[in-house]
């Protein structure tokens, strides 16, 4: 970032106790949530989770039961407040991009400028140029491929300078290909505009590589809200470990402050006595040796994955296999012995009641 | 992704030296408030949207309160009738039940049932047929089977009675052919009964049920087709079995459209003799100026439409178009050669001629030699401009009220409009001589309070503003059209994603910025379909006018109606010529809508 975040008092967005009802179904039961100036905040969650009715009430296009949202501290819902779209200042970027197919390239970056002065449509076909393409100003967007309508979708939100630009699933209806390098792109994009930014995604990996906090979400409440790599690392619930990665689970109690599994026992001093637990191994918390290291482990089936490599471990004492990954295509292959052991920092134990 | 980063297009954004406009562009984002970071507070704030949020509100209550008047416009005539007919005598019910009643509902059941079965007949083989069969002519056919759509009931009666007149040119040629002198020797049965009139009204009414059910045979997929035959069902089972059963929601909505058309007839009806509840609520208003038995035979009719739209819901329920229509591949059709593709076309052209090329051709001969032997009279001009001026007015206020009532649940969402769509498009169902019965009271009240409050004020009597000017005339028309416009506007702002209007919403622009700058430029269309239609309905509409028009003011279809009561024919021809000239304009549209692409 060019220009580092600047103290203000108020948050970018300020969403506090909000709950939204459709006929039975309760879309957010209570939700908090604080977004930072300059910060990208991903909104992590299933489909159904709330995460994407969540946005439309910050945008103003669902009206919240209960709870406020403020907006650089202005209350714009909830509290008496209610601020249609139009007035709130704030970016949506649609899944489907709901570019106008009546409109060419350039009159859709313009819609959104109507009413600011001459240097804001300079400014705005100065991001078109940007993001390569000027040339198709005068293209109307379904004649453009779908990374080139993303990209028109993405500065057309960012043409009237929002200080929120919230971003429904941006990538999702791109090839995987694509999709990562429009990903550096955009979250490139939104670093140099300075923008304050909230995303809504169902991959976790997505939200890694792009958001500075994640916000995990699950049945219309936030679980956690945490870096990237917290989250990653010190999930706060079996639920989080789960969504953000696969693991082996092996079910545990807690004895004198730690859990023990056939691989050996793993500290959890901060666990009740007698707690039942879920040690979650993932591909990382194993480090396969030669025989002898460690546990004895059968190699029953090997992934290739190029640069490194999966191995499916049967170990003694436990059903089913377990993943390992190696950080190199390795020399095992199926039905050698290995010795396999922990990587205590890498293994999770979690208390096992908030699973579902 | 079909343009790799090898077009050079997708450029990342990063490398690039930093653009003057770039350095500005965090400009765009302080808010109102100061946010005191020095880069920032130099610029001018560039978003300034103070108004939007006080209008908001304000234009969603007014939005409600338009749509709600316009329900209460639909909704007035119907209550009115009710008051009216509660009001009558003590003597009315039993009368209207003793002697009015009985024939007239038999005559009208029986009239319904041989239409129903007709048009279900002739509509729905039609449409297997040019949807099933490839022989020469199809194409052809494919459209010809719609021409009967513009020619109205009451003037394929016009043109038939003539035609079939003992002396006219059908008897003439058969006792010609037959070798009989005079037209007494030869007795053929009289057009002029309940058969002559069911006939008629089939042959000009299947298209109502020939359209949706050629569409749908089209959409149907052809694996439903493929599946009955590889089961080892002949053609002739896989319609029976597959096709009719998939086609019959369809065929419910046609058959009840046409149906409602037949109730709404009140020309040929009379023409041909046949007292139905409509021309019973004509007789008893018009030649007993009986008001309130009036109102009490056309709630009686409501009562039978709105039955008849009950049992085609019934009909049509779970049972929806979409699912067919999500397969893209068509039904490939049979060829057929030689006798059979000639008895193909020959049977597919019986109703083309009946409904249509018999009664136009006839029409437009005797157009002919009227507009050779007298010119064109300024009668026919005037009533013309008539027909122009009203039917015009109320496509207009039709479209415009339409738009109101379909695109308020569409932008603002809410149960209530979608309730005021539903009733604002009520009208649909109540026939031209039922809502004119109905507009009636309030109107004369109306007419009089403003004459009294003219009175009052100017001291001149100001006699009949609303029965009068046909402003009158063309509220009936919008009422009983309404429901066409409404649903137009609706398909078509069905049509444009949800994420469109949010998107504008987002944008700056408030409900109505955006269906000024989204929503319209993309339905404009559909829109305009609805509006067509609507014209050539208020050009054809017969029964409404005849009761609502100002005195001495005559339209093309009432000039038609008087001389052919009067069993005058002069100009007669041409105004119905005309009317079916109109009436051919909106068949190019619905044919087009009505084609799946490929």
């Amino acid at each position: 970032m060019t220009d580092p975040a600047p103290s203000r008092p108020a948050p970018a967005l300020a969403v506090e106790d909000v709950a939204c009802r459709f006929g039975r179904v309760q879309a957010l039961a209570g939700v908090s949530l604080t977004v930072r100036p300059g910060e990208v905040m991903a909104l992590l969650g299933d489909s159904g989770c709330g995460k994407s009715t969540l946005l439309r009430v910050v945008a103003g296009l669902e009206t919240p039961d209960s709870g406020t949202v403020r907006l650089d501290g202005r209350l714009v819902a909830g509290g008496g407040a209610v601020v249609p779209p139009e007035a709130r200042g704030v970016g949506l970027m649609f899944q489907d991009y709901a570019l106008f197919p009546h409109l060419t390239v350039r009159e859709n970056i313009r819609f959104g400028l109507k009413g600011q002065p001459q240097a804001a449509r300079a400014s705005a076909d100065e991001l078109l140029e940007q993001v390569g393409l000027a040339g198709h100003a005068g293209s109307y967007p379904q004649t453009l491929s779908g990374g080139e309508q993303q990209r028109v979708a993405l500065v057309r939100a960012l043409a009237p300078g929002p200080r929120l630009l919230l971003l429904d699933e941006p990538f999702s209806n791109l090839d995987r290909r694509m999709r990562d390098r429009v990903r550096e792109d955009t979250v490139a994009l939104l670093r140099r505009t300075g923008t304050t930014a909230l995303m809504v995604t169902h991959d976790p990996e997505e939200a890694l590589a792009v958001a500075t906090r994640i916000a995990l979400m699950r049945r219309g409440r936030i679980v956690q809200v945490a870096t990237g790599e917290a989250l990653y690392r010190r999930p706060g619930s079996l639920f989080a470990a789960r969504f953000l990665a696969d693991a082996a689970e092996i079910p545990a109690r807690i004895r004198d402050g730690r859990a023990a599994t056939p691989l050996g026992d793993v500290p959890a001093p901060d666990l009740p006595e007698d707690a039942a637990v879920q040690v979650c191994l993932r591909p990382e918390a194993l480090r396969v040796g030669p025989p002898g290291e460690g546990i004895a482990a059968q190699v029953a089936r090997r992934t290739f994955l190029g640069a490194a490599c999966i191995l499916h471990l049967r170990l003694p004492g436990m059903e089913g296999s377990v993943r390992a990954r190696l950080p190199d295509p390795g020399t095992y292959g199926p039905g050698d012995a290995v010795g396999v052991t922990l990587v205590p920092d890498a293994v999770l134990v979690l208390p096992d009641h908030d699973a579902g | 992704m079909t343009r790799g980063p090898a077009s050079g297009r997708l450029v990342p954004p990063g490398p690039r030296p930093a653009h003057p406009a770039t350095e500005r562009l965090p400009a765009h984002a302080p808010s109102e408030r100061a946010t005191g970071a020095p880069g920032r507070a130099a610029a001018p704030p560039v978003r300034s949207r103070p108004a939007a949020g006080r209008s908001w509100a304000s234009s969603n209550r007014g939005w409600t309160l338009a749509a709600g008047l316009v329900a209460l416009l639909v909704l007035a005539p119907v209550a009115s009738l009710a008051v009216e007919a509660l009001q009558g005598s003590g003597g009315l019910w039993p009368h209207l039940l003793a002697h009015v009643l009985p024939p007239a509902l038999r005559e009208t059941a029986l009239l319904l049932a041989g239409v129903g079965v007709l048009v279900v007949m002739v509509g729905t083989g039609a449409a297997w047929l040019v949807a099933a069969y490839e022989f020469p002519g199809r194409r052809l056919l494919d459209w010809a089977l719609l021409l009967p759509l513009a020619v109205p009931t009451y003037i394929g009666a016009y043109a038939y009675l003539d035609l079939l007149h003992p002396v006219g040119p059908v008897q003439s040629a058969i006792r010609a052919l037959l070798g009989y002198a005079r037209p007494r020797d030869l007795i053929l049965p009289d057009l002029r009964s309940l058969p002559g009139c069911i006939l008629l009204l089939g042959f000009v009414l299947y298209p109502y049920v020939y359209l949706p059910t050629r569409a749908l045979f089209l959409m149907q997929s052809a694996t439903l087709v493929e599946a009955g035959r590889s089961l080892g069902a002949g053609p002739g089972a896989v319609f029976r079995r597959v096709a009719l059963p998939l086609a019959r929601p369809a065929i419910a909505l046609g058959a009840s459209l046409a149906l409602l058309e037949a109730l709404n007839d009140i020309g040929a009806a009379e023409f041909l003799g046949v007292r139905t509840l409509t021309v019973s609520i004509y007789d008893t208003w018009v030649n007993r100026s009986d008001l309130p038995g009036a109102a009490g035979l056309a709630l009686v009719m409501l009562a039978a439409c709105l039955g008849l739209i009950a049992v085609e819901r019934r009909a049509r329920r779970g049972r929806g178009y979409a699912g067919a229509a999500q397969r893209p591949r068509r039904m490939s059709r049979t060829r057929l050669a030689g006798p059979a593709a000639l008895a193909a076309l020959g049977l597919g052209l019986v109703p083309v001629a009946l409904g249509f090329l018999a009664p136009a051709g006839y029409l437009a001969v005797e157009a002919g030699k009227r507009l050779h032997f007298a010119g064109l009279s300024g009668a026919i001009l005037s009533e013309s401009l008539n027909t122009l001026v009203y039917a015009g007015l109320a496509t207009v206020i039709a479209t415009v009220l339409g738009l109101l009532v379909a695109a308020g649940p569409r932008l603002l969402g809410g149960r209530w409009h979608g309730l005021l769509l539903r009733c604002a498009t009520f009208g649909y169902a109540v026939p031209g001589a039922i809502l004119a019965i109905g507009l009636l009271p309030p109107l004369a009240a109306l007419d009089g309070l403003l004459d009294t409050v003219s009175r009052a004020l100017a001291g001149a009597s100001l006699t009949a503003m609303g029965l009068g000017t046909g402003a009158a005339l063309v509220y009936a028309y919008v009422v009983r059209f309404l429901a066409v416009t409404a649903g137009s506007s609706e398909a078509g702002l069905a049509r444009v994603p949800r994420s469109l209007g949010d998107a504008a919403r987002v944008l700056g622009r408030g409900p109505t910025g955006a269906l000024a700058r989204v929503h319209l430029p993309l339905t404009w269309p559909a829109l305009l379909g609805g509006a067509l239609l609507v014209f050539v309905d208020c050009v054809k509409e017969l029964p409404a006018t005849l009761i609502l028009r100002p005195l001495n003011v005559e339209t093309l279809a009432t000039h038609l109606y008087g001389e052919a009561a009067r069993g005058t024919y002069e100009d007669g021809a041409v105004a119905a010529l005309l009317i079916v000239a109109v009436g051919l304009l909106p068949v190019a549209l619905l044919l087009r809508v009505s084609t799946p692409k490929a």
